[in-house]
């Protein structure tokens, strides 16, 4: 689990398994060295959910179909009455 | 109609007319709404149907009337199906009406139920079908009109909760083609490549009339959502309003905002939360490695009392070791001392025997060297000498420098004057020849003396 690459989790995956993570050490049953490798786990999680709430940019795109039938992606003007 | 000049009567021109009528639109199908009921005391129901620009009187009969599960009320959109006919009395025209429904909604709701029933019994409603709205998707793609206030509220609320990357796929979501434009969106966006395709659809289209969100109850569209891949929400006119397409999506938004609510959390929330897992998890790390450094100080001190005690022992292990070691060599070379003593005592037995022999032969010739002197060599003298020696010890010669020898009558020597003074008579030896004597007992024993008794004795 700790090897496994937190940059391909979901927002939602690496925080419930933060939150896993920090029950466990908060029972305190675990070893030292698995407390560490969970702490250091549970950084990279955590700077995992931190770009990922990080991200948060609004940008609007519209698909249009092009002449030979592709979708493209032009900009949309999100909120043009403003 | 050609200008005749033949004159009519005014009921011949109704007539007329009402046969015009009569043949041209007898049984027909008429939408309208309802206004002016009223209801004759015969039970009758007489009223007017009417639309934006025309109104034509109603006339529903008591018996008709009465298998109606519709009760008309004014203002009612309907449905009508009757007889047109004119009242020549009145120059007016009328319907009477056979049947009546509900119309549009109601026409077209019984349409919406029974598709409902035909698409539920497919299975393109279960909830199986459903996919799970992801928590924080990361591309949303959107179905709607590109203009109006619906696509600029989404965003909005988007914006404020958790700004994302969003794909527009415009469609016309009302009138001629608009269903096929939306089921091509749900298509187009699912084979998209998978580096812009989005995690979660909505298919969003503002309030209106049942008819005004119809391309959202046709089977095309409601089948797209069905079959998609991509999670979807539907988010079709206001809250009361419902389409089929509600049903097929994996989540229903009572409105289009609702739906932008429902895609994305709240990102300060996420935020704090991150914020409160994180001094969580530092707190937690932080308790573990106090606790096992309050356990490793403990058991350190544990261990050093023990190191201490065991220094101690190591002390007097030593001590004792190097008392052992000295012990063992002083025993050593004393055991080594002794052995060459030992060694040097011990005598071959034939050597010893030899000294034996020696020693018996110096014995022996100091024996007879010994005999030969004393005994053979001056035998003559020895003799004599022993002669001499005996004669001086005898009696005899004592007797003959004048000495007397006493004896009892039980002849015991007497040496004493107390055993002489115990006898009545004795016997006193001389040198040659002895005589009887009687013993006077004298007055004081104390003062007796042989002396005296003797003198006293040579008195008698």
């Amino acid at each position: 689990m700790a090897n496994q690459n937190s940059a391909k989790l979901s927002f939602e995956e690496a925080i419930q398994e933060l939150e896993g993570i920090v029950r466990q050490l908060e029972e305190g049953k675990i070893p030292l060295e698995e407390a560490v490798t969970a702490y250091e786990r549970g950084v990279s999680l955590r700077q995992h959910c931190e770009i990922k709430l990080q991200e948060a940019k609004l940008r609007v795109e519209k698909i249009s179909i092009s002449s030979n039938g592709e979708p493209k992606l032009e900009p949309f003007s999100p909120l043009p009455e403003e | 109609m050609s200008f005749s000049s033949h004159e009519l009567s005014v009921s011949e021109l109704s007539l007329i007319i009402k046969g015009l009528i009569e043949q041209n639109c007898g049984y027909v199908c008429l939408r309208g709404e309802i206004s002016g009921t009223k209801k004759h005391s015969s039970g009758h129901l007489y009223f007017r149907l009417k639309d934006q620009d025309a109104v034509i009187d109603a006339v529903a009969w008591r018996g008709t009337m009465s298998n109606w599960a519709l009760k008309p009320e004014d203002g009612m959109e309907v449905v009508c199906t009757g007889r047109v006919t004119t009242y020549p009395g009145g120059s007016r025209y009328q319907i009477i009406v056979d049947s009546m429904q509900l119309a549009g909604q109601g026409a077209l709701l019984k349409v919406l139920e029974e598709r409902r029933r035909k698409l539920a019994a497919e299975g393109l409603f279960d909830e199986s079908r459903k996919l799970l709205i992801p928590f924080l998707p990361e591309r949303i793609g959107i179905i709607t009109s590109p203009t109006g206030a619906v696509i600029r509220d989404m965003l909005h609320r988007l914006n404020d909760r958790f700004p994302r990357h969003v794909l527009l796929w415009p469609a016309a979501v009302q009138g001629q083609g608009a269903a096929e434009q939306v089921e091509a969106a749900i298509k187009g966006f699912q084979a998209l490549p998978e580096t812009i395709k989005p995690d979660l659809l909505i298919i969003a289209r503002g309030g209106g009339s049942l008819e005004d969100l119809w391309v959202f109850n046709e089977e095309v569209v409601i089948r797209a959502i069905a079959e998609c891949s991509i999670p979807t929400i539907s988010a079709i006119g206001h809250e009361t309003d419902t389409t089929l397409a509600d049903f097929a999506a994996s989540k229903r938004a009572p409105t289009p905002t609702a739906a932008a609510e429902m895609a994305v959390p709240v990102r300060t929330q996420l935020v704090l939360k991150l914020q409160e897992i994180t001094a969580r998890y530092s707190v937690a790390l932080n308790n573990k490695l106090q606790h096992l450094q309050q356990t490793l100080s403990n058991s350190y001190g544990q261990l050093s009392r023990i190191i201490h005690t065991l220094d101690g022992k190591m002390i007097k292990l030593s001590d004792w070791g190097e008392r052992l070691s000295l012990i063992i060599s002083s025993i050593m070379s004393t055991k080594a001392h002794m052995l060459s003593i030992a060694r040097s005592k011990l005598i071959h037995p034939t050597h010893r025997l030899d000294i034996l022999h020696h020693k018996l032969d110096i014995l022996n010739r100091d024996m007879i060297t010994c005999f030969a002197q004393k005994y053979l060599i001056n035998p003559t003298n020895r003799m004599g000498l022993l002669s001499q020696l005996l004669e001086s010890l005898s009696y005899k010669k004592v007797l003959e420098r004048g000495f007397a020898h006493i004896l009892s009558s039980s002849q015991q020597t007497i040496s004493s004057a107390t055993t002489c003074k115990m006898q009545s008579f004795v016997t006193i030896n001389f040198h040659d020849g002895n005589c009887k004597a009687q013993i006077l007992a004298p007055k004081k024993p104390s003062e007796a003396s042989n002396k005296k008794s003797q003198g006293t004795l040579f008195e008698e």
